[in-house]
Protein backbone atom coordinates (compact mmCIF):
# COMPACT_ATOMS: atom_id res chain seq x y z
CA UNK A 1 0.00 0.00 0.00
CA UNK A 2 2.41 2.19 0.90
CA UNK A 3 4.64 1.56 -1.97
CA UNK A 4 1.69 2.14 -4.13
CA UNK A 5 1.24 5.77 -2.59
CA UNK A 6 5.13 6.19 -3.53
CA UNK A 7 4.07 5.33 -7.23
CA UNK A 8 1.52 7.72 -7.39
CA UNK A 9 3.87 10.41 -5.98
CA UNK A 10 6.49 9.71 -8.45
CA UNK A 11 4.19 10.15 -10.97
CA UNK A 12 3.10 13.26 -9.24
CA UNK A 13 6.52 14.88 -9.17
CA UNK A 14 7.23 13.80 -13.07
CA UNK A 15 6.66 16.76 -14.91
CA UNK A 16 9.03 18.67 -16.37
CA UNK A 17 9.76 22.25 -15.26
CA UNK A 18 8.30 24.65 -17.06
CA UNK A 19 10.44 26.57 -19.22
CA UNK A 20 9.98 28.69 -23.05
CA UNK A 21 9.07 26.66 -25.87
CA UNK A 22 9.12 27.78 -29.27
CA UNK A 23 5.85 26.15 -30.28
CA UNK A 24 4.13 27.67 -27.44
CA UNK A 25 2.38 30.19 -30.30
CA UNK A 26 1.18 27.68 -32.57
CA UNK A 27 -2.62 27.61 -33.96
CA UNK A 28 -3.51 23.58 -34.39
CA UNK A 29 -1.53 20.67 -32.92
CA UNK A 30 -1.97 17.07 -32.74
CA UNK A 31 -0.86 14.73 -30.33
CA UNK A 32 -1.36 11.38 -29.49
CA UNK A 33 -0.57 10.16 -26.02
CA UNK A 34 -0.07 6.72 -23.83
CA UNK A 35 -1.09 7.15 -20.12
CA UNK A 36 -0.50 4.45 -17.23
CA UNK A 37 -1.18 4.80 -13.51
CA UNK A 38 -3.48 4.55 -10.41
CA UNK A 39 -6.39 4.00 -10.02
CA UNK A 40 -8.54 4.66 -6.67
CA UNK A 41 -12.02 4.21 -5.21
CA UNK A 42 -14.21 3.45 -2.14
CA UNK A 43 -13.40 4.89 1.22
CA UNK A 44 -11.86 3.61 4.73
CA UNK A 45 -11.41 -0.08 4.96
CA UNK A 46 -13.07 -0.57 1.51
CA UNK A 47 -10.63 1.96 -0.02
CA UNK A 48 -9.09 -0.79 -3.11
CA UNK A 49 -5.71 0.79 -5.03
CA UNK A 50 -4.88 -0.94 -8.46
CA UNK A 51 -3.46 -0.06 -11.76
CA UNK A 52 -5.10 2.20 -14.81
CA UNK A 53 -5.83 0.21 -17.57
CA UNK A 54 -3.56 1.65 -20.27
CA UNK A 55 -5.03 4.43 -22.18
CA UNK A 56 -4.09 5.63 -25.85
CA UNK A 57 -5.28 9.17 -26.91
CA UNK A 58 -5.51 10.83 -30.35
CA UNK A 59 -6.17 14.32 -30.01
CA UNK A 60 -6.26 17.49 -32.12
CA UNK A 61 -6.63 20.89 -30.47
CA UNK A 62 -6.92 24.39 -31.76
CA UNK A 63 -6.42 27.76 -30.24
CA UNK A 64 -9.43 30.07 -30.12
CA UNK A 65 -8.38 32.61 -27.69
CA UNK A 66 -5.43 34.67 -27.67
CA UNK A 67 -5.41 36.14 -24.15
CA UNK A 68 -5.46 34.03 -22.51
CA UNK A 69 -4.47 31.65 -24.74
CA UNK A 70 -7.02 29.10 -24.69
CA UNK A 71 -7.06 25.96 -26.82
CA UNK A 72 -9.75 24.02 -27.44
CA UNK A 73 -9.12 20.12 -27.68
CA UNK A 74 -11.42 16.87 -28.95
CA UNK A 75 -10.27 13.66 -29.90
CA UNK A 76 -10.76 9.32 -29.35
CA UNK A 77 -9.48 7.14 -26.41
CA UNK A 78 -9.29 3.61 -26.08
CA UNK A 79 -8.55 2.13 -23.12
CA UNK A 80 -6.35 -1.53 -23.37
CA UNK A 81 -4.20 -4.03 -21.72
CA UNK A 82 -6.76 -6.04 -19.78
CA UNK A 83 -9.39 -4.92 -21.68
CA UNK A 84 -10.50 -2.66 -24.94
CA UNK A 85 -12.88 0.26 -24.73
CA UNK A 86 -13.51 3.07 -27.07
CA UNK A 87 -14.77 6.48 -26.66
CA UNK A 88 -13.83 10.59 -26.70
CA UNK A 89 -12.68 13.32 -25.00
CA UNK A 90 -12.94 17.07 -25.14
CA UNK A 91 -12.14 20.14 -23.57
CA UNK A 92 -9.93 23.58 -23.25
CA UNK A 93 -6.23 23.66 -22.38
CA UNK A 94 -4.46 27.21 -21.61
CA UNK A 95 -1.12 27.32 -23.00
CA UNK A 96 0.73 30.63 -21.26
CA UNK A 97 2.48 32.31 -23.94
CA UNK A 98 6.21 32.30 -23.48
CA UNK A 99 5.85 28.83 -21.66
CA UNK A 100 5.98 25.32 -21.90
CA UNK A 101 3.38 24.87 -19.40
CA UNK A 102 0.23 23.65 -20.19
CA UNK A 103 -3.16 23.19 -18.14
CA UNK A 104 -6.19 21.34 -20.05
CA UNK A 105 -9.55 20.53 -18.31
CA UNK A 106 -12.66 18.52 -19.84
CA UNK A 107 -14.38 15.85 -20.38
CA UNK A 108 -13.51 11.51 -20.97
CA UNK A 109 -17.23 9.35 -22.22
CA UNK A 110 -16.00 5.81 -22.92
CA UNK A 111 -19.24 4.78 -24.98
CA UNK A 112 -18.22 1.03 -25.78
CA UNK A 113 -18.49 -2.06 -24.52
CA UNK A 114 -19.68 0.04 -21.64
CA UNK A 115 -20.09 3.26 -20.75
CA UNK A 116 -18.16 5.84 -18.55
CA UNK A 117 -17.87 9.20 -17.75
CA UNK A 118 -15.82 11.64 -16.04
CA UNK A 119 -14.05 14.67 -15.67
CA UNK A 120 -10.44 15.31 -16.64
CA UNK A 121 -7.68 17.79 -15.36
CA UNK A 122 -4.10 17.91 -16.67
CA UNK A 123 -1.04 19.19 -16.04
CA UNK A 124 2.31 18.84 -17.65
CA UNK A 125 4.46 20.60 -20.38
CA UNK A 126 6.47 19.81 -23.55
CA UNK A 127 9.69 19.40 -24.76
CA UNK A 128 10.42 20.12 -28.47
CA UNK A 129 13.01 18.56 -30.39
CA UNK A 130 12.27 20.70 -33.64
CA UNK A 131 10.08 23.88 -33.95
CA UNK A 132 7.45 21.49 -34.74
CA UNK A 133 7.91 17.77 -33.10
CA UNK A 134 7.97 17.29 -29.54
CA UNK A 135 7.49 15.09 -26.45
CA UNK A 136 5.01 16.08 -23.96
CA UNK A 137 4.84 14.54 -20.32
CA UNK A 138 1.45 15.23 -18.39
CA UNK A 139 -0.07 13.99 -15.04
CA UNK A 140 -3.88 13.48 -15.62
CA UNK A 141 -6.80 13.10 -12.58
CA UNK A 142 -9.53 11.72 -13.64
CA UNK A 143 -13.05 11.34 -11.64
CA UNK A 144 -15.14 8.76 -13.24
CA UNK A 145 -18.88 9.75 -12.34
CA UNK A 146 -21.33 7.33 -13.66
CA UNK A 147 -21.54 4.94 -16.20
CA UNK A 148 -22.63 1.09 -16.98
CA UNK A 149 -18.97 0.19 -15.66
CA UNK A 150 -19.09 1.48 -12.43
CA UNK A 151 -20.46 -0.38 -9.41
CA UNK A 152 -23.74 1.25 -8.28
CA UNK A 153 -22.89 4.02 -5.84
CA UNK A 154 -19.13 4.42 -6.35
CA UNK A 155 -16.69 6.51 -8.10
CA UNK A 156 -13.32 6.12 -9.40
CA UNK A 157 -10.49 8.51 -9.32
CA UNK A 158 -7.23 7.68 -11.39
CA UNK A 159 -4.05 9.20 -11.56
CA UNK A 160 -2.27 9.05 -15.13
CA UNK A 161 1.05 9.77 -16.15
CA UNK A 162 0.98 10.64 -19.87
CA UNK A 163 3.66 10.44 -22.46
CA UNK A 164 3.00 12.29 -25.76
CA UNK A 165 4.04 12.97 -29.35
CA UNK A 166 2.96 16.11 -30.30
CA UNK A 167 3.13 18.16 -34.09
CA UNK A 168 2.02 21.31 -33.98
CA UNK A 169 1.53 23.86 -36.65
CA UNK A 170 2.25 27.84 -36.42
CA UNK B 1 19.97 19.92 -31.08
CA UNK B 2 22.34 17.69 -28.85
CA UNK B 3 20.79 19.24 -26.16
CA UNK B 4 17.28 18.72 -26.65
CA UNK B 5 18.00 15.14 -27.46
CA UNK B 6 19.62 14.94 -24.38
CA UNK B 7 16.49 16.02 -22.71
CA UNK B 8 14.08 13.92 -24.54
CA UNK B 9 16.66 11.04 -23.39
CA UNK B 10 15.74 12.23 -19.90
CA UNK B 11 12.07 12.31 -20.24
CA UNK B 12 11.68 8.59 -21.79
CA UNK B 13 14.36 7.32 -18.59
CA UNK B 14 11.65 9.13 -16.62
CA UNK B 15 8.63 8.01 -17.69
CA UNK B 16 10.46 4.42 -18.00
CA UNK B 17 11.36 4.73 -14.26
CA UNK B 18 7.61 5.41 -13.33
CA UNK B 19 6.37 2.44 -15.43
CA UNK B 20 8.59 0.07 -13.77
CA UNK B 21 7.63 1.63 -10.02
CA UNK B 22 4.26 1.37 -11.16
CA UNK B 23 4.44 -2.57 -12.29
CA UNK B 24 6.06 -3.28 -9.09
CA UNK B 25 3.27 -1.48 -6.98
CA UNK B 26 0.85 -3.94 -6.02
CA UNK B 27 -1.70 -1.82 -4.96
CA UNK B 28 -4.44 -3.86 -4.34
CA UNK B 29 -5.25 -5.58 -7.71
CA UNK B 30 -7.35 -8.37 -6.32
CA UNK B 31 -10.28 -5.56 -5.44
CA UNK B 32 -12.12 -4.05 -7.67
CA UNK B 33 -13.02 -0.63 -8.83
CA UNK B 34 -15.03 -1.45 -11.90
CA UNK B 35 -17.53 -4.21 -13.81
CA UNK B 36 -14.28 -4.63 -16.41
CA UNK B 37 -11.92 -5.04 -13.82
CA UNK B 38 -13.87 -8.45 -13.23
CA UNK B 39 -13.60 -11.12 -15.54
CA UNK B 40 -16.72 -11.93 -18.08
CA UNK B 41 -19.96 -12.53 -16.99
CA UNK B 42 -19.01 -11.04 -13.54
CA UNK B 43 -19.96 -7.52 -12.11
CA UNK B 44 -17.41 -5.41 -9.23
CA UNK B 45 -19.45 -5.50 -5.55
CA UNK B 46 -19.27 -2.37 -3.23
CA UNK B 47 -17.26 -4.30 -0.85
CA UNK B 48 -14.48 -4.53 -4.42
CA UNK B 49 -15.02 -8.48 -4.54
CA UNK B 50 -16.11 -9.39 -8.35
CA UNK B 51 -19.54 -11.61 -7.58
CA UNK B 52 -22.22 -13.01 -10.45
CA UNK B 53 -24.99 -10.85 -10.61
CA UNK B 54 -28.52 -11.38 -8.82
CA UNK B 55 -31.10 -11.97 -11.07
CA UNK B 56 -33.29 -8.55 -11.61
CA UNK B 57 -30.37 -6.11 -10.63
CA UNK B 58 -29.21 -3.16 -12.17
CA UNK B 59 -25.53 -4.67 -12.57
CA UNK B 60 -26.56 -7.76 -13.85
CA UNK B 61 -28.05 -5.90 -17.13
CA UNK B 62 -25.64 -3.23 -17.59
CA UNK B 63 -22.68 -5.10 -15.47
CA UNK B 64 -19.21 -6.26 -17.28
CA UNK B 65 -18.47 -6.02 -21.15
CA UNK B 66 -21.84 -7.78 -21.98
CA UNK B 67 -23.94 -5.56 -24.61
CA UNK B 68 -26.48 -4.34 -22.27
CA UNK B 69 -29.22 -4.04 -25.58
CA UNK B 70 -28.87 -7.97 -25.89
CA UNK B 71 -28.87 -9.00 -22.14
CA UNK B 72 -31.79 -6.12 -22.28
CA UNK B 73 -33.42 -8.19 -25.10
CA UNK B 74 -33.43 -11.49 -23.14
CA UNK B 75 -34.80 -10.42 -19.55
CA UNK B 76 -37.64 -8.17 -21.06
CA UNK B 77 -41.24 -9.84 -20.63
CA UNK B 78 -43.99 -9.30 -22.64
Amino acid sequence: MLVCAAGAALVTFAAPPAIGSPADESLWKAEIQAGYGIAIGGSGAGMSRRPTPLTITAIAAIAFEDDPPLAAYGGLVAETLDRNAAGAVAGIELRPHGSRFHLAGGATVLATPYTLWGATVSAGACLHATRAVGLCGDLQVTAFLGGSDLPEGRTVNQAQFALGLVVDAP
Amino acid sequence: MRRSAGRLGTGLAAVLAIGLALRATGCTPELCLRNSDCPSGMVCAVDGSCAVPSAGSDAAIDGGSDDASTIDALVEIP
